[in-house]
């Protein structure tokens, strides 16, 4: 399968952070969402993607060309142009009407397909007279939407792009992608904090934390597949003694009435640990205990 | 680049039509007030690029705009190169607004010669003088932003404003200083000036002095573009 996004040992220091060895890969046909807290490195590695900073080290290849301080700003240009990306906030200048941004995105993308941009805003109900800054949060939202589609990329990179909009509208704007990935040869990286719209929509999903990769795995290794095991103390002691954890693959949180364990496997444990409550797991529960979670 | 341009024009489009509306309307009230029609074109040949070009560069840094304007297909050259030609253009256009103006102010007066103050405008028009107070502008606004854009391109708006005014201030008071810092003898550039005096005085002459200063500004503010296109391409976001 190609890969339309490969980044290999990416590293860039900052005073006081540390972006170290990431390696995430967006192959075609596929949706990777990218989660993580609040400052663990996931806006600065879409930087990296998009030439807005420089690494330190590393490789990133983008339709197979490598993006470095080597290419020519005509190679940049040219992988820019099957690109498509939303940011949090609608970053149009604030005096353009919708209709002048489309006008500019014309300007700006040989392949801008004009009735589909018209599309979609009858489809986002956007009016065209009015200013990007007279915008609602969630109207800004679907015109960076619509302009990151209306010019048919092959590559979406979406960071943070639901956060703010209201749950019809995310579903809405969910719709949207669902539709754009009927091709094979797209693909989307979505950074998101909002994980029930990953598992609905996402097939892998990469975690980032203090700027390194936590885990990189399909999303129904999570929500299908895996559990997490609600064991009083003396459960916990013989589930760890029972050898169906290799040593240091058990993860584990206290809680003060229990102890979450995550179960890669649900269907196997539930079958060799009857009496033990579990549950299946979620992308948050999942990685609360990745990342908070103790091992043994 | 024209989508550069493009951008930089339909942001200011309602300022500048502001702007081009009410300043017009003071120079030419001031220029009748003071007496001078050779106000008109100078005042707004600085005015509206001035303050449009500053408006241009708030309105980078509103919105992250800055930042997601470098993901669309723009090179960062074409960033820079687009933004200095939009500068261009509305300098451009200040100096023909401030022509037309010229224009209005003479037919008022023909049109309304028993008001002094106006007659008195018109009566003693000078071609010369006209061509020196629009090349004026050129001069200024092109040193102005050769200095401002470089250091905007490297550090940003909220930044190199900190920096600009010591800039010029060193640069005024080197002027001022310079006979003694550089030990200049002001006395050898009399010959020159002798030489520019008296080619002011024929039309021809003077074509040729703006000629040169539009030749000379254009050296500086593409020196200036190509050094904003290099500092910019380094810049991280």
């Amino acid at each position: 399968m190609n890969n339309l996004l490969d980044i290999r040992n990416l590293s860039k220091h900052y005073d006081g952070f540390d972006l170290q060895n990431i390696d995430l890969h967006v192959p075609a046909g596929s949706i990777v969402g990218f989660v993580g807290s609040n400052g663990a490195g996931k806006t600065t590695t879409i930087k990296a993607v998009l030439d807005l900073i420089a690494p330190d080290s590393g490789s990133i290849e983008v339709f197979g060309q490598r993006i470095d301080a080597h290419m020519s700003s005509s190679q940049t240009v040219s992988i820019k142009q099957r690109m498509g990306v939303v940011f949090d906030t609608c970053s149009f200048p604030e005096e353009m009407n919708v209709k002048n941004v489309g006008k500019l995105m014309s300007y700006c993308y040989t392949a801008w397909d004009s009735t589909l941009f018209e599309r979609y805003l009858d489809m986002f109900e956007l009016p065209r007279d009015k200013t990007v800054k007279d915008l609602s949060r969630g109207m800004g939202m679907k015109l960076s939407l619509a302009c990151a589609l209306a010019h048919n990329p092959e590559l979406l990179i979406l960071d943070e792009a639901t956060a703010g909009l209201d749950p019809l509208a995310r579903d809405e704007a969910l719709d949207v992608l669902r539709d754009f990935m009927r091709n094979e040869r797209h693909g989307i990286l979505m950074s998101s904090h909002i994980t029930s719209d990953l598992e609905k929509i996402a097939d892998y999903i990469v975690c980032i934390d203090g700027g390194r990769i936590v885990f990189s795995v399909e999303k129904d290794a999570i929500t299908d597949t895996a559990g997490v095991a609600h064991c009083r103390v003396a459960e916990f002691e013989s589930l760890a003694e029972s050898g169906f954890f290799a040593p240091g693959d058990m993860r584990y949180l206290r809680h003060t009435y229990g102890i979450s364990v995550l179960v890669p496997d649900r269907f196997a444990f539930a079958e060799n640990f009857k009496d033990i409550a579990l549950d299946k797991a979620s992308i948050d529960t999942y990685m609360g205990l990745m990342l908070k979670g103790e091992t043994r | 680049m024209k989508a550069m341009i493009l951008s930089d024009l339909l942001t200011v489009k309602k300022y500048m039509k502001q702007q081009a509306l009410l300043y017009t309307v003071i120079v030419i009230a001031l220029s009748i007030f003071m007496g001078n029609i050779y106000m008109i074109v100078p005042f707004l040949g600085v005015m509206m690029p001035f303050s449009l070009a500053f408006t241009l560069l708030a309105y980078d840094e509103r919105n992250n705009w800055e930042q997601f304007r470098l993901v669309l297909p723009l090179s960062r050259r074409n960033v820079i190169a687009g933004r200095y030609a939009s500068l261009a253009i509305v300098l451009l256009f200040s100096i023909v607004l401030g022509l037309a103006a010229c224009l209005i102010v003479v037919a008022a007066s023909s049109f309304m010669p028993n008001i002094p103050e106006l007659f008195g405008l018109s009566a003693s028009l000078s071609a010369q003088e006209i061509i020196l107070s629009a090349i004026a502008p050129v001069g200024m606004i092109c040193v102005m932003l050769s200095i401002t854009l470089p250091l905007i391109a490297r550090f940003g708006m909220t930044k190199a404003v900190r920096y600009v005014p010591v800039f010029f201030l060193v640069v005024i008071l080197l002027g001022v200083g310079s006979g003694e810092v550089f030990k200049l003898d002001f006395g050898s550039f009399m010959p020159f000036l002798n030489t520019v005096g008296s080619m002011m005085e024929t039309v021809a002459g003077t074509f040729a002095i703006a000629g040169i200063i539009i030749a000379i500004s254009a050296v500086i503010y593409l020196a200036s573009c190509m050094l904003s296109v290099k500092l910019y391409a380094k810049r991280e976001f």
